[in-house]
């Protein structure tokens, strides 16, 4: 096994640049139901012209939830380890963790509905941002049970 | 001896309807033709011109204006069969200051029928390279285009002119660009054999799309606008089945019940995995079920969206031209500001050469008789007389650079060279 800091500085820096990227995330997904809405609704003298067209924001947005379900994923083992380190367990009730799993099921969810059933455009960004909500409740809003 | 000046003689589409341009509209191979001659014959020094759909005008350089403004109308009588009263119901002539505004503003897209239109532009260079070609232009021409050139450019960095579309087939194509972005993997279908449609389609080629179909009842027509725009014709009885693989639709057809109805879409959307469809229904009565548009990532534009669009856009071109009159107005007057000082030059120089001339006869004289034997003396003397000399030219060169280039007249150049009899000196 390895060491408590040793995990713990796996963990910091997994999470750390896993909040980052979501943040990206939302960010263009927040822009996208906007234009999208806009698109929709024919309210064409609203557009901007430096906002990217919706297919291109889509696919970045797709790319940039892959890699930030990765970074999750390894700061969720690296926190396990490090519970495990400290409390001799790899999973407990602490609510972060409990929050960070839900998390990393909902993007999961996403990016498999994205491939599977086409739930691209608006429905998932949607979905995306219900994700980030997660991400601020495990990362920020809930404090560790230690 | 009078100073050349600018005319422009011609009409457009503001002074004159259709049918009478056509009958003056000049084809291209009797251009050349026309320039020499008026070139040769008239009192006419520099001349270009420029034939569009919109308009027809002589832009030219001469002394005699009134002389060349009648060769003008003769020549356009001539050619239309038209009476020289009918035809100066339609004619403007434009003199100086005037006809440097009107040929910037020409040039910029300002005077068009399609409001800050850029092809102009490109028209008016063509009309000065074929004059350049048949030698029909001369030093004020040459300046005054390439500075209508330069406004142009300058009115479309410094104003968004261009930046609006305003034609529905154009606007419908930036829309489909705001969806998709890229859009060369993308599949285009043409329902309908209408002009407007194939005008998109010919846009949408022009950004590199994959593959174009054109679908149509009656096949012939549609056969004639997939040649004209490289598309492939798929048959009617297939369209909507080969829905799903199309990213982008167009319908213009006559049809008076829809063409595409809302379940068509859904069950093509469900089989390419909901990625995004845009419709644009150009056709009166509608050629799409409006509903189409309340599916997931399907995006729905009938005429009226469209023209709505084209309609706000119009109002800020309009606003943008605003802007870019200013600009012109400001352009002209450093234009002509620039003319004068050029004409005055020639004037400035033989008056300095000729009281050069008038003291260096007169030192030398001097030195001559030995009165100035020493450097320091010569020196003394050479500083002191070309004192006086630059003293006597510094009014009259002042005058001559503000009064005559702000009155755009020859009254003091005339003056001066009387005076000193300055005439074939230089």
């Amino acid at each position: 096994m390895i060491s408590v800091s040793e995990s713990l500085r796996l963990h910091l820096f997994f999470m750390t640049v896993a909040f980052a990227v979501f943040s990206i995330s939302f960010l263009v997904g927040s822009l996208y139901l906007w234009q999208e809405s806009q698109l929709k609704r024919h309210a064409t003298q609203k557009l901007l012209s430096w906002l990217p067209a919706l297919e291109t924001m889509d696919s970045f947005h797709y790319k940039i939830l892959i890699l930030g379900f990765l970074l999750l994923s390894g700061g969720i083992f690296s926190g396990a380890l490090l519970s495990h380190a400290l409390q001799g367990r790899f999973f407990s009730d602490d609510p972060r963790q409990l929050a960070s799993l839900v998390t990393w099921a909902l993007y999961a969810f996403f990016l498999n509905v994205r491939l599977q059933a086409g739930w691209r455009g608006r429905k998932g960004m949607i979905l995306s941002i219900l994700g980030f909500l997660g991400v601020i409740l495990a990362f920020i809003g809930l404090g560790h049970r230690l | 001896m009078t100073l050349p000046e600018f005319i422009i003689v011609g009409l457009s589409h503001r002074t004159t309807p259709v049918e009478v341009r056509e009958k003056l509209a000049i084809p291209e191979n009797q251009i050349a033709e026309i320039l020499s001659q008026l070139v040769k014959e008239n009192e006419i020094e520099e001349a270009l011109l420029l034939s569009t759909c919109n308009r027809v005008e002589v832009c030219m350089v001469s002394a005699n204006p009134e002389t060349a403004t009648r060769v003008i109308r003769k020549m356009l009588a001539e050619r239309s069969g038209l009476s020289e009263t009918q035809l100066n119901s339609h004619l403007y002539v434009k003199k100086e200051q005037k006809a440097v505004g009107h040929f910037f503003r020409v040039t910029a897209g300002l005077d068009s029928m399609v409001l800050g239109e850029p092809q102009i532009g490109g028209q008016i260079k063509e009309a000065y390279q074929r004059a350049v070609l048949h030698q029909t232009t001369g030093a004020y021409l040459n300046k005054l285009v390439h500075r209508a050139l330069n406004v142009n450019k300058k009115i479309r960095t410094e104003t968004d002119i261009g930046k609006y579309p305003v034609s529905v087939s154009y606007a419908a194509v930036l829309l489909v660009e705001k969806i998709f972005g890229d859009l060369e993997k993308k599949q285009v279908l043409l329902i309908g054999a209408g002009e407007m449609g194939a005008l998109a389609a010919k846009h949408l080629k022009e950004r590199h799309v994959e593959k174009i179909w054109i679908s149509n009842r009656t096949g012939e027509k549609a056969e004639a606008v997939a040649d004209e725009i490289g598309a492939e014709f798929l048959p009617f009885s297939q369209m909507i089945d080969r829905l799903v693989d199309m990213d982008i639709v167009i319908t213009s057809t006559g049809s008076e019940t829809y063409v595409v109805k809302a379940d068509d879409v859904r069950e093509a959307m469900k089989k390419r995995k909901n990625q995004s469809m845009f419709f644009i229904d150009i056709a009166v009565p509608r050629n799409i079920e409006p509903e189409v548009n309340q599916i997931e990532n399907v995006y729905l534009y009938d005429i009226d969206h469209l023209k709505g669009l084209v309609e706000n856009n119009l109002q800020e071109r309009e606003k943008e031209a605003r802007k870019a009159e200013d600009l012109v107005e400001e352009e002209v007057q450093s234009f002509l500001d620039y003319l004068s000082a050029i004409k005055v030059a020639p004037t400035i120089q033989q008056l300095s050469q000729k009281l050069e001339s008038i003291r260096n006869t007169e030192v030398e004289k001097y030195y001559a008789r030995g009165l100035a034997a020493s450097g320091s003396e010569k020196e003394m003397l050479e500083a002191c007389t070309r004192a006086i000399v630059n003293k006597i030219l510094h009014e009259p060169i002042i005058l001559m650079k503000t009064e005559e280039v702000k009155e755009g007249g020859t009254k003091y150049s005339e003056i001066l060279k009387k005076l000193f009899r300055l005439e074939g000196e230089s």
